[in-house]
């Protein structure tokens, strides 16, 4: 079995272990009922987003000051999960929005910060699908550490400009017992997905440089 | 990239079925069931009470579905970007694959 094989078959079993908890084994909250547990894995994607964007930021600053190409491809691995994560928890929000809220969108702190980071990684990605060679790996390496501030800024926008709708940061150490633990398990099973999706990517970005390399060989000949 | 597929099958047909062991049929508990009869009658006294509960039952799955469908909706969009991500990831692969075979038979 390949690390590859092997990280899809840990990826699974801890989304099958998160599904179970959270649709067989807890409770339904008192007033959102079903709809509350979209919370789970949307929080789980949130946090993971947040884990991608300084991985992008700490491997583009790797590759700045070192270099190498195992540091470039995380970091564009890394913010390709991270815009991935953004959109996931953009859209299922929205849904768990509706429920709660009746409504799919409010231009509240938190919903406005997310969308402008969406859109930041989303600027990221087409930067680096349109530039080429050192330029590409160093300017997205220096974009991928500006893009990181809007972590902070997204996660105290509540503390910051206040809202009525979300709640404030850090009240998820203030939940039920068992929905921390169903919340921590859906986290786990997210940042085992994170780690395989940034292997496979990684792993195909390397490849295509390698190829880029192959073909000027053996345009030089 | 087979593995990668394979573990999303899969881990989208257990949320699916899970999904449908845990929360279908739609059903509501007696005590929601008074509680919006008795507010039913309380705002239209004439209702008789058999009115008033199938009334009141009609309400509350009618609410239980449209959370439900909310619910669906949101694990549906989850798998659906996760497998247009593993889509082009896989269409990448592939094309490095014939890159690689075209530049072997050079």
């Amino acid at each position: 079995m390949t690390k590859m094989q092997a990280g899809a078959v840990v990826s699974t079993l801890a989304v099958f272990a998160a599904l179970t908890v959270v649709f067989l084994f807890l409770p339904l909250e008192k007033e959102m009922l079903e709809a509350q547990k979209i919370f789970y894995f949307h929080v789980s994607f949130a946090f993971t987003m947040f884990l991608a964007c300084v991985v992008t930021a700490v491997a583009g600053g790797y590759y700045l000051a070192r270099g190498g190409a195992l540091a470039d491809a995380v970091a564009g691995a890394s913010a390709e999960a991270a815009f991935l994560f953004a959109s996931i928890v953009l859209l299922t929000g929205m849904f768990w929005a509706r429920s709660s809220w009746n409504a799919w969108w409010s231009w509240e702190p938190r919903l406005t910060s997310m969308l402008a980071l969406w859109a930041i990684y989303a600027g990221y990605l087409l930067f680096r699908a349109n530039a080429r060679g050192e330029t590409r790996r160093r300017l997205s390496s220096v974009y991928g550490i500006a893009a990181c501030v809007m972590v902070p800024i997204v996660y105290y926008s509540i503390k910051l400009w206040g809202s009525v709708m979300h709640p404030p940061q850090g009240t998820i150490f203030n939940m039920e017992g068992s929905m921390q633990v169903g919340l921590l398990i859906s986290f786990a099973a997210v940042l085992t997905v994170y780690a395989s999706l940034i292997a496979l990517r990684s792993q195909i970005e390397t490849a295509e440089r390698r190829l880029e390399s192959l073909w000027q060989n053996e345009g030089g000949r | 990239m087979r593995a990668a597929w394979i573990a999303f099958a899969v881990s989208f047909a257990v949320c699916t079925a899970l999904a449908f062991m845990t929360t279908a049929p739609v059903g509501v508990s007696a005590e929601d069931v008074r509680a919006e009869a008795e507010a039913a009658q309380t705002a239209a006294p004439d209702l008789l009470s058999d009115e008033a509960i199938q009334k009141a039952v009609d309400y509350l799955e009618k609410k239980q579905r449209r959370r439900l469908n909310y619910l669906f909706s949101a694990y549906l969009v989850l798998w659906g970007l996760l497998g247009l991500y593993l889509y082009t990831l896989a269409r990448r692969q592939a094309r490095i694959d014939a890159e690689l075979e075209r530049l072997s038979a050079l």
